[in-house]
């Protein structure tokens, strides 16, 4: 199958410090890529600039065919991408209803004059955006807190709200930053059975970071560990959890070389 | 969405809020017929221009969440617009008007783009400065009257010259179709994108929010209200006077900071709220008029007030009179149990 997300040679920094360097990444459809290192990898920093909020020195981005390297962030949505963020980053003050709507933005292209005249076009758009947002909350439960405010609910349904938000936009590829950071172990098994779930459901394909080994390697078909910035493994998740490299970065080097025999 | 047993319920709420701003509507458009020419002049034509000020400011301060300290800018530039374009019966005036809010807004345009990507207090800072520009060139130039002003006629339509009293028509209607304007854009698809960017710009922008686009036009549109607003000023004040503007309380920085504080006291992001705020500033500045000081001093200390204790604005306080009385009698009952 085509790859749906990938990056070649892509390197970034902050003045002397280097935040990537070098990194590839690719990413088939309808799969789900786990991306893992320690605090400090470069995980981020790379999902930022997928996403086009910061400007890579080097390097191409390309989601499907489309070289992205020199889009706008606004502009990505409309070429299937979204994204949840580490810290949910929803509208707090917004109802969460109004947070899955603007998901939808792109679905509805609003004019000043449609929207201040309430002219039909506007009316038909506000519409379809809100019987698709209405869906979505159905999907995820989220009906009942339709009308409250984002900000008031506990963090694990400020996720599924993110959750749906990205959905809003009817993505193909899904950029998901620590979905499981802060849940509950129970928590945590229900999104991973949501995330699995949703990407069949909607043909998705998912590009995830988790500092949870158990769910990165329960739900990933293919992961890439970062470490200072560098791309040192990548692979399906039973030969990552071997690699001695990765060990290394995880556990300090002397100790990945005292347990790696006993592993092999 | 939600179900409910009765099956006319959902037409209640709408009769009522009709029934209630034709009633209101009715009331303002009598209140000429009663009134003296001091008063139309001192608080009805300022309550009614300034409600049309704060709603588009409303839209930018508590829409995008960017404090503009430079507003009185557009409001003298609107002025003088219609001002010199109908000092000397060229224009009709409610031509004058819509070419001012059109200037004003090509100034906001202009002004939005570079100030974009500042935030808090950078933007404000930017803004003030332009207010204080625009006050300080008309303050000197002569085109703008100088030291001696500019006199505007009495706007006429056909054989027909408002006075003070029944321009308050022609205040009244272009506040009622703003205030319908305002509120579909705050309440639509423009209105969303606008708080979205100001909750948080990451999140919108991959949400495929422009951001440039949704903050230029927020500026813009509040530009062309307060341009407006300053059209109308000049066509029932009769007279431009653009020496000290700087200081003056209808074109330099205490101007500014009096629609900053008709947003903030009024409600922060609430369509009513500006008009409430507007006409609350307003009230305090014509009751207090021989003490302007402490006018001022008055709605800075409401600014303060509402933002330590009443965020909601004037608009927020039923709610927060229902929540503060749950609350008492809540206690009430606990110590009841305890006693």
């Amino acid at each position: 199958m085509a790859d749906a997300l990938t990056v070649r040679d892509l390197s970034l920094s902050f003045g002397g410090i280097v935040a990537l360097d070098q990194v590839n990444l690719s990413l088939e459809a309808g799969s789900i890529g786990g991306l893992i290192g320690p605090n400090g990898a470069g995980k981020t920093s790379l999902l930022n600039c997928i996403c086009r909020f910061y400007q890579p020195q080097q390097g191409t981005i390309r989601l499907g065919n489309l070289d992205v390297s020199r889009r706008a962030p606004h502009q990505l949505a409309d070429h299937g991408l979204a994204r949840t963020f580490q810290h949910t980053e929803l509208f707090r003050a917004m109802t969460v209803l109004d947070n899955v709507l603007v998901g939808a933005h792109t679905r509805g292209r609003p004019s000043v004059i449609g929207d201040a005249l309430r002219l039909p076009s506007a009316r038909r758009a506000a519409a379809a955006q809100v019987s698709l947002a209405s869906g979505l909350l159905e999907r995820f439960d989220l009906m009942a807190l339709a009308d409250i405010r984002a900000g008031a609910l506990p963090l694990g349904l400020q996720k599924r709200v993110g959750l749906a938000r990205a959905l809003a936009s009817r993505p193909s590829l899904i950029l998901l930053d620590e979905p499981a950071a802060g849940l509950n172990p129970s928590e945590k098994r229900e999104i991973a059975a949501l995330l699995k779930g949703l990407q069949r459901e909607f043909d998705l394909t998912l590009l995830l970071i988790d500092h949870d080994m158990d769910l990165v390697m329960g739900l990933c078909d293919q992961v890439t560990v970062l470490d200072f910035g560098r791309r040192i493994a990548s692979g399906p998740p039973k030969a990552i959890q071997r690699d001695p490299r990765v060990l290394a970065a995880y556990l300090g080097a002397q100790y990945a070389s005292a347990l790696g025999p006993q592993e092999q | 969405m939600k179900s409910s047993p009765n099956p006319w319920a959902f037409l209640r709420p709408g009769i009522w809020r009709v029934a209630a701003m034709v009633v209101a509507v009715a009331a303002l458009a009598c209140l000429p017929l009663i009134c003296t020419t001091s008063f139309a002049v001192g608080f009805l034509d300022p309550a009614g221009t300034y409600a049309i000020l704060a709603l588009g400011l409303n839209l930018l301060i508590g829409g995008t969440g960017q404090f503009s300290l430079g507003h009185a800018g557009f409001f003298a530039i609107g002025a003088f617009t219609a001002g010199i374009l109908s000092s000397n019966d060229t224009w009709p005036f409610w031509l004058a008007i819509l070419a001012a809010g059109i200037v004003a807004g090509l100034f906001g345009g202009v002004l939005g783009l570079p100030t974009l990507r500042l935030i808090g207090p950078y933007f404000s800072m930017a803004t003030l400065g332009f207010g204080l520009l625009v006050a300080e060139i008309l303050g000197t130039a002569s085109w703008a009257g100088g030291r001696t002003g500019i006199t505007v006629n009495y706007p006429q339509a056909g054989f027909y010259t408002f006075d003070e009293l029944s321009f308050f028509w022609v205040i009244l209607g272009v506040a009622i179709v703003t205030f319908f304007l305002v509120w579909n854009l705050r309440h639509g698809a423009t209105g969303r994108a606008f708080v979205a960017l100001r909750e948080s710009d990451f999140a919108a922008r991959v949400c495929g929010v422009h951001l440039a686009r949704y903050r230029v036009l927020a500026f813009a549109i509040s530009a062309v209200l307060a341009g407006i607003a300053g059209a109308l000023f000049a066509n029932w004040n009769g007279f431009l006077d653009a020496s000290n503007s700087v200081t003056s309380s209808t074109f330099g920085l205490p101007a500014s900071v009096a629609f900053v504080a008709m947003v903030v006291v009024g409600g922060l992001d609430s369509t009513f709220g500006s008009i409430l705020g507007a006409v609350f500033i307003t009230a305090v500045q014509y009751w207090l008029q021989d003490r302007p000081e402490l006018a001022e001093t008055l709605y800075g200390a409401c600014i303060v007030a509402v933002l330590l204790w009443a965020r909601g604005g004037l608009v927020g306080l039923p709610a927060l009179t229902r929540a503060a009385w749950g609350n008492l009698r809540g206690r009430v009952k606990a110590g009841e149990a305890h006693g």
